[in-house]
Order: structure tokens, then sequence, then C-alpha cells
């Protein structure tokens, strides 16, 4: 209930418009109604006065018949535009919305969601809380405001019909669909679940399917998903089965809810309690007043999809960021002397320690690397700067602040960050490039893309900065979106150049080249490098070599292969 | 193929499916028949009853056998609409239950070749849920779409001869349904295709820009980001209602057409009886007819979502199946006693739309030699070790076995004879023993144990919460990269086959796994036939013979000490590494 007042609460904008789609659906409804009962009672009418010889008013009823079937056609019309359009506006809304909530969380908290495409299950998510106007409270409203009209306008011709009717109705939209909710939802559930659990075994089977058959255990994997999809088949024909029985037993109420008309009907019109004349129009009534209540079954249905994705929506969005923005920011950086003081990190307290106790500094101007195995905790230093997340213990400070005292879009503006996290957007080279500075000339952007020795290749694409990227840069190869994203943090103004793994995907000798041109052409501005590899460190002011969340060796290149150590371990890599 | 080609594909696909549920669709359309035709009974005897009441005077008694036989008809219409039903959901189910085995079959056949170029997570989504966006196709839309002619035509074959003009208006209406279900069909389709892929991108882009917050705030634009994802979904409400407004309208034809039809039935059936020229129960029939003339067409156009969404399912599906699968035909049976040799024999391969990856490559493995193979990315190793593996097959020249061609021996025997440590081990949910059991169904809980000690993994699992029933996750949650690296080298002692296949990871594990996959690896090349992709100047100096690729082609073979010995790529290649002292 909660859930739904919230939901209800986000559609507040768009309130007019559905209470107007919601109106419109009422009179298509009652049009229906009144259109096949007044039929009844004119046809009959005049069968009546065709026997008596008698004269009678055909122009009203007539008129009103054609009225009615105008009325409900171009209300059915008015009313599809109206809900469409109102469905839209809300989708925008509800985006919005989201990204506002999800805004400052990102990237820790959202990493902790970062199993099973979180991300794409809260897009789809959206989508359904968009709909759940139209599919849960649009049917609900209609049905109870189109059934009150009904049973109060039966009520004026006969109480009794007004029961039997109000009773079928009750029965068709509410009870059976409740009941082949509660019966189904067992069965609903388990398919869902199986259905999930497949889906996750066949990521595993796709994703390593190249060991599953070296090692010959393919078949065995396959016959189980085969299995288990039969499985999820039989799941689905027990909730199917009860779905049929309920359209089954809806035909058996019309039908018993008619004959009880007639039967109450007929001995009154008989014995002249009632005017006979009202029997076709009973009948037809009976009959066209079921539409009212059609779309309860679907409601019941959407409204356990729309209370699971409410709930996913508003756990995501209800958490609060780990990071949170100094009151009184101070606004100046004065200079980029940056140190790392005995910090500790870790991603959630029942697991290890990601850093563990490291210190380190970077005067401004200075060139450093931080080197190790993948797991060292090296990235975890980046995140760590740009306050995506921050340190249980220890102190990072900027120009002599710590670093959680300036404003968050000030730090920020300190780094020009690479990593292999940093995406690229499904759109032009140029409008990628420019994210990192909006005014930045064509010859700006070649010249970063010369840097990092993509601008051959870019010379080569067939609409030069304005080819599009695709998502995630997938147009390009993987070391052409490397450098991409390393052209963009280069392009960034920012004077501490924080490049986490630049030269993945790149050969020795073009990594060396790299590295070098990195290291000649930045200017005043600081380099943190961040590498599993060792090209071109020799140029580096100092390098740090860490393992498991420690620093455990540090000093100049030569130092460090002079002696045996991790360093000189890591330098027995050959090649990329 | 163009998009449309893909349509055509998919809908032949859908048709032809069809034939596999002929069964039940038959039944579905034969019980939805019947209730047609026990719904125009129904209409007649409550025409019956209504006239006996109203106009012949009749008690209630007296029409027992009328009202009996109602409500026998409108039992046996429950049990048409439950049989019908339940016939049409089975041949959704069973369609699945098929689509999916027949997915899952030749995705395996295609191999992980086919496989590694597409993203797992939509692949098993085509599988699980586009398999799903078929079921209302088979259970809802076929047989509307029989239902749709049968049960007018019914009704008119009733209405004409007792009250003509009645079905001269439902017929003179019943043409130009079709035709608007074309334009609603057309529209929809234009709909779906123009503004469901504009949908999509939107969703897309509102995916990707969450995904890319943490980038956008790194450069100080995701405050900016919010006007855009506003401005998007703003253009896009204005473009769809413009194309709905003209799609609406072919429904709005259809609805204006059926309703009005109703209108025009009453009010030429009233005048009629007015001036006596039918009589009313004949009339009352026509009237309560002409709603369920039109009802399966209402049906059927809400169906037509479920077609929609079937055909856009269908044509990945379709595509998927229509890859041709590449044959093995070897079945020879290979079961060799000790270590083999094994011989390239000038081997081209190039993928399907590709330039060639290998170029006449030839060289010789004698048993028990340890082969290292070099080369920068892209040079071809790992395609090398796919022909071994038998996931791809030579285009040109052989690979033999023992002297025989690799390719006539029974793929599953040779399998067994190879153990493939590959650079990134995928773990898949399950224990710990589970996975190093993976390629040995039957080993007992000491062979594991046993294994995992020559792997030097038996430290760090017996550290674990659960020691070997720990459960681990498809991303191995919780193992550094060297564990997993461990647990592989424990698969292939495990496996103890006398070929090993290692793929060695190209960046340096961390200090505790680095030693210890070295003394694994140590252990495991004792009398067996070793290949590896190497990136490690220490594995390189130790091998018997180093196979240098570049673009395809061998550009240089023999030991480190040759090699090393005079200018070449080898020595180029050792310039290029890191500054190292030479411990020699």
């Amino acid at each position: 209930m909660k859930l739904l007042l919230r939901l209800l609460a986000l559609a507040r904008p768009t309130r007019w418009s559905f209470a107007l789609g919601a109106l419109l659906t009422l009179i298509v409804v009652l049009a229906n109604v009144a259109l096949l009962g007044l039929a009844g009672w004119f046809i009959a009418a005049m069968a009546a006065a065709g026997l008596a010889g008698a004269s009678i008013n055909y122009f009203t009823p007539a008129a009103g018949i054609r009225a009615f079937a105008i009325l409900r056609t171009v209300g059915r019309y008015l009313e599809r535009l109206i809900n469409h359009d109102a469905t839209l506006r809300l989708l925008s809304r509800l985006r919005i919305w989201v990204y506002r909530r999800i805004e400052p969380l990102a990237p820790a908290v959202l990493s902790r969601y970062r199993r099973g495409d979180v991300l794409t299950r809260l897009v789809a998510d959206v989508d359904t809380l968009d709909n759940a106007w139209l599919r849960v409270f649009s049917p609900a409203l209609v049905a109870v405001f189109s059934t009150a009209a009904m049973i109060v306008f039966l009520f004026f011709l006969s109480a009794r019909i007004a029961f039997l009717d109000l009773g079928l109705l009750a029965i068709v939209g509410i009870v059976f669909p409740f009941l082949t909710h509660r019966l189904g939802r067992h069965s609903a559930g388990r398919a869902t679940a199986t259905a999930g659990r497949i889906k996750a075994a066949l990521v595993e089977d796709f994703s390593g399917l190249a060991e599953l058959q070296a090692l010959g255990a393919d078949t065995a994997r396959r016959e189980a998903a085969v299995r288990h999809n039969r499985g999820l088949a039989q799941e689905q024909d027990r909730g199917l089965r009860i779905e049929a029985i309920a359209l089954g037993l809806i035909v058996l109420a019309t039908g018993t809810a008619l004959g009880l008309t007639w039967l109450l009907v007929a001995p009154d019109a008989a014995r002249g309690h009632m005017d006979p004349l009202y029997l076709p129009l009973l009948v037809f009534f009976v009959l066209a007043s079921l539409e009212a209540v059609q779309g309860l079954p679907g409601a019941f249905r959407a409204l356990g999809d729309t209370l699971a994705a409410a709930e996913r929506v508003f756990e995501i969005a209800d958490e609060t960021p780990i990071v949170t923005e100094s009151v009184l920011p101070v606004n100046m950086v004065e200079n980029h002397d940056l140190a790392f003081d005995s910090v500790r990190l870790r991603y959630a307290p029942g697991l290890g320690w990601a850093l563990d106790g490291v210190s380190f500094e970077l005067s401004a101007g200075a060139a450093i690397a931080v080197v190790g195995p993948s797991g060292a905790g090296k990235s975890s230093l980046a995140h760590l700067l740009l306050r995506f997340r921050d340190a249980d213990a220890g102190t990072i400070s900027l120009g002599g602040h710590a670093i959680g005292d300036y404003g968050l879009e000030i730090l920020r503006a300190q780094f020009a960050w690479s990593a292999q996290s940093t995406r690229l957007f499904s759109t032009t080279l140029r409008e990628n490039l420019r994210l990192a500075r909006p005014a930045a000339d064509d010859q700006e952007l070649w010249a970063a893309l010369d840097t990092v020795g993509l601008a051959t290749e870019a010379h080569g694409f067939e609409r030069g900065l304005d080819s599009f990227v695709g998502a995630g840069g997938m147009m390009l190869s993987a070391g052409q979106a490397r450098r991409l994203i390393l052209a963009r943090a280069w392009l960034s103004a920012a004077p501490i150049l924080l490049l986490d793994e630049p030269t993945e995907g790149l050969d020795a000798a073009n990594e060396r080249a790299l590295i070098r041109a990195l290291a000649e052409n930045r200017g005043q501005r600081s380099l943190l490098l961040i590498t599993h590899r060792l090209a071109g460190l020799e140029r580096m002011d100092e390098i740090i070599v860490m393992d498991r969340g420690r620093v455990i060796e540090r000093g100049h290149h030569d130092e460090l292969i002079a002696h045996d150590g991790f360093y000189r371990r890591m330098a027995d890599y050959l090649l990329a | 193929m163009t998009e449309n080609n893909h349509a055509v594909t998919a809908k032949h696909w859908l048709n032809h499916e069809a034939r596999a549920v002929r069964f039940p669709l038959v039944t579905a359309i034969a019980s939805g028949s019947i209730n047609g035709g026990l719904l125009i009974a129904q209409a007649f005897l409550l025409a019956h009853l209504v006239d006996h009441t109203i106009f012949k005077h009749q008690s209630v008694a007296s029409q027992l056998v009328p009202f009996a036989a109602l409500l026998g008809v409108f039992l046996l219409r429950a049990i048409c609409v439950y049989a019908g039903t339940r016939a049409s959901m089975r041949a959704g189910l069973a369609i699945k239950v098929r689509t999916r085995a027949a997915l899952l079959t030749h995705i395996h056949k295609l191999g992980p070749v086919w496989s590694m170029a597409r993203e797992p997570g939509e692949l098993a989504n085509t599988v699980v849920d586009g398999v799903e966006a078929l079921h209302n196709y088979y259970a809802q839309y076929l047989p509307q779409a029989s239902l749709a002619v049968i049960v007018p035509l019914a009704i008119l074959v009733v209405v004409f001869p007792i009250d003509w003009i009645s079905g001269l208006i439902l017929a003179g209406t019943a043409p130009l349904i079709p035709l608007f279900m074309v334009l609603l069909g057309k529209g929809a389709a234009a709909l779906n295709q123009r503004q469901w892929s504009r949908l999509r991108r939107l969703s897309a882009h509102f995916l990707e820009v969450l995904a890319g917050l943490g980038t956008l705030k790194a450069f100080g634009a995701a405050r900016a980001e919010v006007k855009l994802v506003e401005k998007l979904s703003e253009a896009y409400r204005k473009s769809t209602m413009n194309v709905l407004r003209i799609a609406f309208l072919s429904s709005f034809a259809l609805e204006f057409l059926a309703t009005v039809s109703i209108a025009m039935v009453a009010v030429l059936v009233g005048f009629r009886l007015l001036w006596g020229e039918v009589p009313f129960s004949a009339g009352l029939t026509a009237l309560l007819l002409a709603p369920e003339f039109y009802l399966p067409l209402r049906n059927l156009g809400n169906a037509y979502h479920a077609r929609l969404g079937a055909v856009a399912a269908a044509e990945q599906i379709a595509a998927i199946l229509a890859t041709p699968v590449p044959a093995w035909a070897g079945t020879r049976r290979f079961r060799p006693g000790a270590a083999f040799t094994l011989e390239f024999e000038c081997v081209s391969f190039s993928y399907a739309t590709g330039p060639p990856v290998l170029r006449r490559i030839s060289f010789e493995i004698p048993a028990g030699n340890h082969i290292a193979i070099i080369g920068p990315s892209g040079a071809g190793k790992s395609t090398l070790l796919y022909l071994l593996l038998g996931f791809v097959q030579p285009a040109e020249g052989r690979i033999l076995v023992d002297g025989q061609a690799l390719e006539t021996l029974s793929l599953a025997d040779w399998r067994r004879d190879i153990a493939w440590v590959p650079q990134r081990t995928h773990l898949f949910a399950g224990t710990i023993a589970q996975n190093i059991a993976l390629g040995a169904p039957g080993a007992g809980r000491a062979a594991i144990i046993a294994a995992a000690e020559q792997a030097h993994a038996d430290e760090f699992i017996a550290a674990l919460p659960r020691d070997y029933d720990t459960p681990v996750g498809e991303d191995g949650a919780g193992l550094s990269g060297g564990e997993i690296q461990r647990i592989a080298l424990a698969r292939a002692f495990l496996r103890d086959a006398p070929l090993v296949v290692l793929d060695e990871p190209s960046a340096s594990l961390d200090m505790a796994s680095e030693a210890a996959v070295g003394a694994a690896l140590k252990t495991l090349a004792r009398g067996r036939t070793i290949v590896t992709v190497a990136h490690r100047l220490h594995t390189v100096r130790q091998a018997n013979r180093i196979v240098m690729l570049e673009a395809g082609r061998i550009v240089a073979m023999g030991t480190h000490n040759t090699l090393v010995g005079h200018e070449g790529p080898y020595r180029r290649l050792l310039d290029a590494a890191p500054a190292l002292v030479d411990p020699a």
C-alpha cells in the first residue's frame, strides 16, 4: 500500500491527464452498455408498437443509439491519445527522478549492485512503473466507477437484477482474478525463479563454453539446461491451467447470471410488476456490463510486477550516498601537492583490506607510477582521489587540505582521469572528447588524438571527428577505445593526470612510445600512472610497487631492477 | 540482409515451427469454432426465451426446456473455452521447450569461437526472454487469426436467412475490416520499426548515462546530463504522439465500423419490427449476434502486439539457427597409450569474414617437448590453440597426431587427451570441488584434493570458510586471479592428459601466487607435451622450441639461445622488453 501511494505521488504531475484518460475510458464503457441496453429496449418497443399498431417516438432512441455509438468510438480514440501522451510524459519524469536519486550514489554504491545487470533491470523497472497507471490504476478506477454507475441505473429498474449484476461483476472482476492470482502465485514465483536460474546458468555456459567443451563438460551442462527448461514449462503450465479454468468459469458465471435474469424478470413481467420491454434491455445490459471489469484480471497480474519493480527501484533510490560533500567546502586549491598518509580501505566490513596503510606523496609537477598485479589495490587509489568513496582510515591531502574539505566538483576538476571503467558514450569522437573540455576546437582535439597515437587512425575514419563510436565505444577496437579515453583525459585542463592502465591492449613498442609521449608533453601537470606493466617506467620520478593493498617496494626503475624483488619478477614478462 | 529480409525470414520461421504444434493448434481452433457455433445457439435460445416471455406471454414453467438448453449451452461453452485455451497454451509451451532446446544445441555446435564474439548475457536473453516472447504468437495470435475468419463467417451464414438486411450490414463491413486490419498492421509495424527502435535507443541512452555516471561525475558533466535525458524524452514523446495520432486512426476506423454497424443493425431491425417486416425473435437474434461478429476481430487486434513481439524475437532466433555449423567429420577412436607427436602441416586459417589469421604454418612438436608460442597480440597465437582444441578447423593444411590427420579423429576422444589452462579461467556456480572436477565428474574427493595439492591450491582452499565445499560464483567472488589460476591447474592435474595447452597470464599474478603457480607448472610439465602461449621470459627460456608468430606467419623458430644469438625479430622483441639484467 505504501509502495502504491509512493508510486501515485510520483505520477502527481500527470494526474490531470490520467484522470481525463480514466474519465474517457469510463465513458467508453458506459456508452457501450447504454448502446446495447437501449438497442435491446428499442427493438422490443418497436416490435410492441408494430404489433399494437400504435405510434411511437422512435427519433429519440434511434438518435441515442447513434450518439452512444459515436461517443464510444471517439471516446476510445481520445482516451488512447491522452493516456499514451501522459504515459510518455511520466516516463521522462520517472527517468529524471531516478537519475537525480542515483547520481550521488555512483559509482560506489551502485557497484554493490553490479552483479546481475542491475542497471539494465532498473531501466526495465522504470518502464514497468511507467505502465503501472495504464495497467493497474486506470482499470481499477474504471471498474469501480462504471460498476457503481451501472448498478445505480439498474437499481431503478430492478433492485434484484442490480444485486445480481453486482454479484456477477464481483465474481468475474474480483473473486476469479484474486483466486487465480493466489493459486497461481506459487507456480508463477517458481517459474520466474527457474527462468532466472536458467539465464544465470546460460550466461556461465556461453562465457565459459570454450572450457566446457575442452573439458568435455558441455553436454552435461546443456542437458541440465534443457531439463530445467522442461521444468520451467511445467511450472508455467500449472499457472496457465488455473487461468484456463478461470476463463471457463467466467463463461459459466455469465450464463448463470443471464439465466437468473430471465428467471427473475419473466414472472414479474408476466404478473405486470415490470414492463416486459425491460427484459431485452436487462439481458443486453448484463452481458455488456462485463466490459467494466475486463481490465481487472490484467491489473491483478500487473500489480505483482509493478510492486516488485517499485520495490527494486525504491531500494536503490533510497540508498544513502556514502560520500557527502563538506558543508563549508574549500573552493580554492592552492597547490597540487598530493599525499596519501596511512590510508586504509575496504569495500565491505567482512572483506579484507583493499588498501592497507598506503603512504606516498606526489608533489606538484612530478610523475610517479603505481605498479602491481591486478587486485593489488591500485585502482582504489584513483577512486579515493575522485571521492567515489572515502578511506576507512588515514588521510589524503591536496594542497594542504584533506580532500574531503573541498567541494566535490572543485576536487574532481583537479584530476584528468582515464581508466578501464571510464566510459565512451554512443556519440561522435568529437562529443566524447569534448566531455573533458566543452570549448575545445578541432585543432586541440586532433592534438590530443596525436599525443595518444590515434590521430592517423582517426584521419582514416570516413567521418573523422564526426564518426560515431557506438555504445561504450563498440565500433572502435579495444586499443582505439583505450586511447580515445586517454585522449579525453589528456584534453582536460585538470592539473593532475590520473591515468589507470592507459596502455592496456598495446604492444610493447607502442606502449613505450605512448608513455614517452605522455611524460614528455605533460608540461606542468603532475602524473599519477597506474599500471601493471613496466614499459617506459624509466622516466618516472618514483615507482610504487603494491601487492595486496600494501606498498612493498618503492624507488626509481634502476634501483628496483637491481634489487631481486617483486618488481624484478614483474619485469620478467616479455610482452603483453 | 536488410531489415525487411530479417522480418521475412522470421515470419517464415514462425510459420514453419507452427507445424510442430499442429495438433494443439487445430484443437484450439476446433474448440473455438465449436464455441462460435454454441454462441449462435445461445443467441437463438435467448431470443426465443425473451420473445416467448414478452410477446407470446408464456409462463416460466412452460419454457423450462429452452431455459435448460441455454444453461447447457453455457456449460458446453465453458468446456470449449477451457479446452481451447488449454490447447493453445500447450502449443505455446511446446514451442518454447522445443525452440530453447534447438537454440542450445545449435549454440553449442557453433562453439566457443562463435559465442565469444557475442555478449553472453544477450545470448542468454535471447534463449530465455526471446523464446518466451514466442508464447503468445502460438497461444493467442495463430488461433485467433483462424477464428477471426471462421466465427464471423458462421454468424453471417446464420444471420442471412433470418434477417438478410442485418446480414448485409455485417457482410458489407466485413471486407472493410481485414482492410483496416492490414492498415492497422502496417501502421503498427511502422510504429514498431521506427518508434520502438527509437524507444530502445532512448532506453539505451538512459542505461548508458546511468552506467557512465562515474565518468560524467569525474568530468563534472553529471548535472548537465539530466537536461539531455529530459530533452530526448520530450522529443521522443512529441514524435511518438505524431505517429500515434495516425496509427490510432486505423483502430479508430475499425472500432467505428463495428460500433456503428451494431447501431445500424439495431435501428434498422427496429423499424422493420415497427412495420412488421421481421419476427421479433429473428431481429433480436441478429442484434445479439452483431457484437459477437466483431469480437474475434477485436481479439485479433489485441493479439497483434503478441505477433509484433514474436516477430522481433524470431528474427534473432532464426538468425542464430540459420548460422551454418562447422561439422567435425572425424569419428576414429583415439586412445594413445603415452605421449604423441603433433605436426602442423601448412596450416592456414581465417575467421568467416576476416583476413587470414594463420598463413601456411608448419612446425613439429615431438612427444614430451615444451613449445613456447610468442608474438604480439593479433599474431594468431590463440587461433593456433583453438585449432589444437578443435574449436576451429584449418582452412588449408592439416594437423597430424602421430601421423593421423586430426580431423579424422573423434573430437571427444581427442579432447580427452588435452588439458587446457586458459588465460582467464571461468568458475561456474557451484563449490570449489565441483569446479575442480568439472572435466572429471566421477572424481572422488581424494582425487580432487590430490589435484589441488599438486596445483598448490590446497593451502588457500583449506583456509576458505568451508574449504572444498565453499561456493564460488561466476566471477570467482573473493578469489584472486592467481587463486583462480591454480584452480584451473588443479583441473588440468585431475584430467591427467598427455598434452597440456597453456595460455599464460599476460600480467603478473600476486606475489604469493607467482611462486605457487610456477612450482605447480613445473610438476605439470613432467612427462607431458606442453604447448604454451608464453608471456614470460622465464617460460620462453625453458622451452625446447620457441615459435614466434607475426601477422599469422612464423617469423622465427628455435631455442632461446640460438635465437638470441643473432639479429632478428626475437632479439628486437627482447630489446623492447623492460631493461633486464641477464641472470644467466
